[in-house]
């Protein structure tokens, strides 16, 4: 479809692996120099203040060469056992409190084992990890831990460790591409995580209206409209966390119930812009399901704008807020009383976990399996007071 | 280009409404009207409620880009510097333990700060906006990260929440106090570009550097000054910004880019990149259109719940905008 020499669809000047290696043009044409240029601006825009400080003009284009040509240093012989006991750990961004956390608790487990690490952070930009990955390769580290930028893209990192055979663990996002491959994922279902979220703000409206959420029957009598305020639309935690919405309400299961999709992008402004006007033109709306902390609060402030203050909890007429990740600012708002729930997530578990299963790796043996869900677990007021202080919002260190 | 400074329409027109106000004036009323229909709830106070609560902070953003673009400057840093600030004066109180007021100067003195190392490297070392301001705007996003820990500060003083959550009643309906303030702001700029002796000397400036330093103007420092002011509107976009979101956030900046959509606002509005002629009367229609197509495409429902969609409709409207400027201008030459 894509050969190019084969119907004459546009040239591609960039060198083909197979035949030529892939070194630096020495002069290159206006039109690389300007792609050249728009590559360092696109690295300097998304790696901000990372880490990866020694990379520029090969970031302009992602190198297409099969793995092999890839290393630029040679493994050290018998690369397995001879390398270090350091844990190359390769970020995704730090931009979410759960990142934080998760950084946290990948550190406690570090001092905890014994084990020395090295962090590195992508700040969400693909290629930056790929060159950090390829870096503490290099850098003879014994154990890749990584949050995958991307799914896809993060395969190319992940064949570069699997031939120098340092084991990668994937925390958070998998890794999907063929002929990559992952000693071991990490993560939290975020099918379920939706789902059980759903369930919580149905089971909140059957109570509302009288219906009994156990029984379908029930459920399908309930007449409601809904606002799905959904997280970035590429963002495979939020396609699964809609995968989740999707299971609890459906024409089938709540053919009564009206579902108004916004898009709040994870972002607090965003979601509290998109949703005012939303409100304001179906003043019905009696419950937003968002996919994430930083959208439930912007919701809340979308409902405080127009209607200044927040109902009692039984009101008929407040609209029920329910969330995802059990961050810090929702904690609080859930123990206020803003906002009904979330679906606290354990990012500090989720990075002690990882290092466990390094640990039992590094030391010669085979993780427990090669994909660890960590558990998740619904926080309404009562919970909230109940584990106060448990609560990984209450155990993550700096801030306010 | 060869055209001297002093017949070019200035803060509003000198000489009636300047052509290119129609048009976006025609764009934002089919905008108004179309809405209207589709969703009638959109004819209501709260709407412009709602518009003046989120969109002011742009709005003085695209106040000071109009006086940057004017001196056909560029600054790309507005954005995450306003977070900075907004940082500043957050954690200046609760972690710094400074009272309310003492943050606010702290972060007017802090954007000044910023304003003039900017202006001075563009109006004096010469360094281009471009990059000097996009130096800025990413070490802005990392002393923002340093200070915030990428955590929101909640549990603000009133005084920092003033300008952004106060209101007042007109006509039996609140609204944001930023109704008055923001057409207030842009009306003394206006004035001040068109009557005083410096706001003719900045529109030389921009028109033509050369001749405006040959006629002895202190073209470095009204160059500069430009930076300056538009680092002043940021720390003022940051004040209210804090207000809309009760909280600082580090993540306002991100998910839409304020810089580029405050840059579109003035140039929507007529104001020329190339420098030179600028209209404030402009810049507010060109705000006020973006701020009603964002308020009002999450009303529409159905497939505009999508950011596909949602953009689509956003480039179409800009590009309106843009097209009716053109065949405005071209209908009248000179």
């Amino acid at each position: 479809m894509h050969d190019s020499s084969a119907d004459g669809s546009p040239i591609d000047f960039r060198p083909d692996p197979s035949q030529r290696p892939p070194v630096r043009r020495a002069v290159p044409n206006g039109s690389s120099r300007a792609l050249t240029f728009m590559g360092i601006l696109g690295c300097v825009l998304f790696a901000g203040c990372s880490n990866s400080s020694s990379t520029t003009s090969d970031s302009a284009a992602p190198p297409t060469a099969p793995p092999g040509s890839q290393t630029t240093a040679p493994a050290p012989p018998g690369a397995g056992n001879s390398r270090g006991k350091t844990v190359g750990v390769a970020l995704a961004s730090m931009n979410h409190n759960f990142f934080i956390g998760m950084r946290q608790g990948v550190e406690e487990g570090l001092a905890a084992e014994g084990l020395k690490g090295e962090i590195v952070v992508a700040d969400d930009s693909a290629t930056s990890q790929q060159q950090q990955v390829e870096q503490l390769i290099q850098k003879g580290v014994g154990a890749i831990i990584m949050v995958p930028v991307d799914a896809e893209q993060a395969a190319n990192p992940v064949r570069a460790a699997n031939q120098s055979k340092v084991p990668v663990f994937c925390i958070d996002r998998r890794v999907t591409a063929q002929g990559a491959s992952v000693t071991c994922t990490i993560e939290t279902d975020n099918v379920a995580m939706g789902e059980l979220a759903a369930r919580h703000g149905l089971s909140l409206l059957c109570k509302r209206h009288g219906l009994d959420a156990s029984k379908p029957d029930d459920v399908k009598k309930l007449k409601a409209k809904v606002v799905h305020l959904w997280g970035m639309e590429a963002a495979s935690s939020a396609q699964d966390r809609a995968r989740g919405f999707e299971k609890v309400f459906g024409a089938a299961s709540t053919p009564g119930v009206t579902v108004l999709k916004q898009v709040g992008d994870f972002n607090a402004r965003k979601s509290q812009e998109v949703l005012a006007p939303v409100l304001q033109a179906n003043p019905d709306v009696e419950l937003v399901y968002c996919h994430n902390d930083d959208n439930a609060m912007g919701a809340l402030n979308a409902v405080l704008d127009l209607k200044k203050s927040r109902e009692k909890a039984d009101d008929p007429k407040r609209v029920l807020i329910v969330g995802i990740d059990g961050n810090r600012a929702a904690i609080e708002a859930i123990r206020k009383g803003d906002i009904e729930a979330t679906v606290s997530q354990e990012p500090i578990e989720m990075g002690r976990t990882t290092v466990a299963q390094v640990k039992r790796v590094l030391d010669g043996g085979a993780p427990e399996k090669d994909y660890v869900a960590v558990r998740h677990h619904l926080v309404t007021r009562t919970e909230a007071e109940q584990l106060k202080g448990k609560l990984w919002a209450d155990l993550l260190k700096g801030g306010r | 280009m060869g055209r001297s400074f002093e017949g070019r329409p200035v803060g509003g027109g000198g000489r009636g409404v300047p052509a290119t106000l129609i048009g976006i004036a025609c764009v934002l009323l089919g905008l108004v009207v179309v809405f209207s229909v589709v969703q009638p709830r959109f004819l209501s106070p709260t709407t412009l409620s709602l518009i003046f609560r989120y969109y002011s902070p742009v709005s003085v953003l695209a106040l000071g880009m109009t006086f940057v673009i004017l001196v056909a400057g560029i600054d790309l840093s507005v954005g995450f510097l306003m977070v900075l600030l907004m940082f500043v004066m957050a954690t200046a109180v609760t972690k710094g333990g400074i009272p309310p007021v003492g943050a606010l100067l702290l972060g007017l003195v802090s954007a000044v700060v910023v304003g003039v190392a900017s202006g001075a490297a563009i109006a004096v070392a010469r360094m281009p906006p471009f990059i000097v301001t996009l130096a800025v705007m990413v070490g802005a996003n990392g002393a923002t990260l340093l200070l915030s820990g990428n955590q929101s500060v909640g549990n603000l003083p009133p005084e920092l929440l003033a300008l952004g959550s106060s209101e007042v009643q007109l006509l039996g309906h609140p609204f944001p106090l930023t109704i008055l303030l923001v057409p207030a702001l842009y009306a003394g700029a206006a004035l001040f570009l068109r009557r005083t002796r410096s706001g003719r000397a900045l529109v030389a400036v921009g028109a033509n550097r050369e001749a405006a330093r040959l006629s002895g103007l202190p073209i470095r420092r009204l160059e500069a000054s430009a930076y300056v002011f538009m680092a002043i509107c940021c720390w003022l976009a940051a004040w209210i910004q804090l207000g809309v979101n009760r909280t600082a956030d580090p993540k306002v900046a991100l998910s839409d880019s304020l810089e580029l959509n405050a840059i579109a606002m003035v140039v929507i509005g007529g104001t020329s990149l190339s420098g030179g002629r600028a209209t404030l009367a402009g810049t507010a229609l060109g705000a006020l259109l973006l701020a009603v197509l964002f308020n009002g495409l999450p009303m529409l429902g159905g497939q505009f719940g999508d950011t596909s969609w949602r953009k689509l409709v956003q480039a179409a409207v800009i590009l309106a905008g843009a097209c009716l400027d053109v065949i405005q201008r071209r209908s009248r030459p000179g």
